[in-house]
C-alpha cells in the first residue's frame, strides 16, 4: 500500500485491528468486524506500527518478542525457538537479553517486527517496517517477508517503491480514497498516477527509465545493461 | 559556529553487564555553513553521536568543542539554543493546542519579544512548507505534517547548527524532497546542518561532506565522491551503477548526485 503522507494508510491499518472504528461503512477481517470482536481479529492480524516505540512493551528484547506468543499460550520451549528464529530473521541474533531502551531506532523497529514474525499471524499489517533500517537490514526483512508469500497475507505500507517489486498487488491511497488497485509494473508505467499521488520512482528505477533502459532491481544489473549498450554502439 | 568532537567515547551503563560502548573515539568537525551527512548501519552510533552535539549526552571521555571552547563550560540553555537537535520521530513531543503555539514554545522560553516570536514561528513554518497548518491541532495532522511542524519548532530557535536525526524516515517522497530543499535553504543562510540518515540517496543530494560510522568509529570522512566511491557498500544506488561502469569507462568520473550520474551515463550512452 502506497500513497502520500495524509492519504489514509496508517488510519486504515488502525481500522484493521480495531484501534479505530469506521465512522460509517463496514470493515471485515476474515468475516469479522474488528471493532465488535477486537480480540478475535487481533489473533489473526499482527500489526507493526510506524514508530517502534509505540509497540514495544517489555524491558528485555526476548520478552518483547515473546509477548504475542504468551498471549496465545504457546508452550515455553516452542516459544524460545520461535523467538530465536524471529530475531535471526531480522538480523538481531544474540540480542535476547539486551534492554529495549538501550537499542537504536532501527534495532527497536526490528524487535517490533520480530514480535510480529514470531506469531506468524494469518495477516501481517506492517506500517513502514523498513523505514529506519539500513540497506542490508532492509534486504533481510524483505527476504523474510517474501518467504511468507503463499502461506500468509502481507499488507506492507511503504514509501520505498522498490519494495513493491515483489508484490502481487499494489493499493494506492490518496486523500482518504482508494485511488488504484493494480500490479507494480502497471504502477511504475503510469507516470500520471505516480505524479498525482506524489509518488516517486526509487532512484535505481528512475535512472533506468530516464536512460531508456529496462528496470532492474540491483545496481550491478543496471550497470551491466549500460555496459552492453555502450559495447553494442561501439560495434 | 564550528563544532568539533575530539576522541569522543560513550559507554552506556558502564560497569554493568549491560555495558555497551556506542562511540569508540570519534573525532570530527562541523564547519559553519556546511551540510555534513552522517551515514552508517543500524546501531553504528549515529544517534548517540547526535546527542553529543548539544551535550544531551556527555562523553565518557573526549571533548566537544564549540568555536574551540569546551562546550561543557557553556551554559546549557545557550548551547542548546545554538545547537538545535531534532530527534528521531520528533512529532512524539508535539503538545500544544495549535501548531502555531507549539512552534512558539521554544522562542517564547528564550524570552524573545512577542513580535519576534511570531516572526520566527511564521518563518520556520514557511520554511518547512507548513504555514497553512498554523491554526490546526498538531494531533489532527498526518505523520508527514507533524514531522515538519516538529522540525519547525527547533528551527524557530534559529540555531547555528541544526542536527537532524533521520528527519525523513516515514515521509513520502514529495515531502522528503521539500524537506531536503529546506535543509539546503538553511545552509544558504550560513547555518550548518548535520544530516543523519540511512538513506544514502538523499545524503548524496544534500551533503557537502560525508562521515561514515561503523561500530562506533569513524570509518571515513570526506567529500561525498571520496567516501562513496571508496566504500561502495554504503554508496547510493546510482553511484554504485556509475562505479561499476567507470571500471571500464573511466571518463564517467565520480558523479554523486542523481542528476550528475544520469548525465554522466547519458553522455557515455550517446557516445558524446
Amino acid at each position: 500500500m502506497v500513497g502520500a503522507n495524509g492519504g489514509g494508510k496508517s488510519t486504515l491499518v488502525r481500522l484493521l485491528n480495531g484501534l479505530l472504528r469506521p465512522s460509517s461503512g463496514r470493515l471485515l477481517v476474515a468475516g469479522r468486524d474488528p471493532s465488535a470482536e477486537p480480540r478475535e481479529v487481533r489473533r489473526r492480524v499482527g500489526v507493526l506500527f510506524q514508530n517502534p516505540d509505540n509497540g514495544l512493551v517489555a524491558p528485555f528484547v526476548e520478552d518483547d518478542v515473546a509477548f504475542g506468543l504468551e498471549n496465545l499460550g504457546v508452550p515455553r520451549e516452542e516459544m524460545r525457538v520461535r523467538v530465536r528464529e524471529a530475531l535471526r530473521a531480522v538480523g538481531l541474533s544474540g540480542y535476547e537479553r539486551r534492554e529495549v531502551h538501550t537499542l537504536s531506532g532501527g534495532e527497536k523497529q526490528r524487535v517490533a517486527l520480530a514480535g510480529v514474525l514470531a506469531v506468524e499471524p494469518e495477516i501481517l499489517a506492517l506500517d513502514e517496517p523498513t523505514s529506519m533500517l539500513d540497506a542490508s537490514g532492509r534486504r533481510e526483512v524483505l527476504e523474510r517477508l517474501r518467504r511468507l508469500r503463499g502461506s500468509r497475507t502481507v499488507l506492507h505500507v511503504t514509501h520505498h517503491l522498490e519494495e513493491l517489486l515483489g508484490a502481487d498487488r499494489v493499493l494506492v491511497l490518496g486523500g482518504g480514497r482508494l485511488v488504484a488497485d493494480l500490479s507494480p509494473a502497471e504502477l511504475f508505467a503510469d507516470g500520471d498516477l505516480l505524479r498525482e499521488n506524489r509518488l516517486l520512482l526509487p532512484p535505481l528505477l528512475r535512472l533506468a527509465r530516464e536512460l531508456g533502459l529496462p528496470l532492474r532491481a540491483e545496481p550491478e544489473e543496471l550497470a551491466a545493461e549500460v555496459l552492453s549498450r555502450v559495447e553494442e554502439r561501439a560495434r | 559556529m564550528r563544532l568539533e568532537l575530539r576522541e569522543v567515547r560513550h559507554v552506556y551503563a558502564p560497569g554493568t553487564p549491560r555495558e555497551v560502548e556506542a562511540l569508540r573515539g570519534v573525532s570530527l568537525g562541523v564547519e559553519p555553513g556546511e551540510v555534513l551527512g552522517v551515514v552508517g548501519g543500524t546501531g553504528s552510533g549515529k544517534s548517540t553521536l547526535a546527542q553529543h552535539m548539544n551535550l544531551l549526552l556527555e562523553p565518557t571521555s573526549g571533548r566537544v568543542l564549540a568555536d574551540g571552547r569546551d562546550a561543557r563550560a557553556m551554559p546549557r540553555p545557550e548551547l542548546r539554543r545554538k545547537v538545535g537537535l531534532v530527534f528521531q520521530f520528533p512529532e512524539a513531543a508535539l503538545f500544544a493546542a495549535t501548531v502555531g503555539e507549539d512552534v512558539a514554545f521554544a522562542p517564547r522560553r528564550m524570552g524573545l519579544a512577542e513580535e519576534e516570536v511570531r516572526r520566527r514561528v511564521r518563518r520556520s513554518l514557511e520554511r518547512l512548507g507548513a504555514l497553512h497548518l498554523a491554526g490546526r491541532s498538531p494531533h489532527a495532522l498526518s505523520g508527514g505534517e507533524k514531522r515538519r511542524v516538529a522540525i519547525a519548532g527547533v528551527l524557530a530557535m534559529e540555531p547555528e547548527v541544526l542536527v537532524l536525526d533521520e528527519p525523513t524516515a516515514g515521509l513520502d517522497p514529495a515531502t522528503r524532497e521539500e524537506l531536503l530543499g529546506a535543509v539546503l535553504g538553511m545552509r544558504g543562510e550560513g547555518r550548518s546542518v548535520v544530516f543523519i540518515s540511512h538513506d544514502l540517496d538523499e545524503v548524496a543530494e544534500v551533503a557537502d561532506r560525508v562521515c561514515l560510522l561503523e561500530a562506533g568509529r569513524v570509518l571515513a570522512c570526506g567529500r561525498p565522491e571520496e567516501v562513496f566511491y571508496e566504500h561502495p557498500e554504503t554508496a547510493p544506488a546510482a553511484v554504485r551503477v556509475a562505479r561499476e561502469v567507470r571500471r571500464e569507462h573511466p571518463r564517467v568520473g565520480r558523479p554523486v548526485r542523481f542528476g550528475e550520474v544520469r548525465e554522466a551515463l547519458r553522455g557515455l550512452l550517446s557516445g558524446g
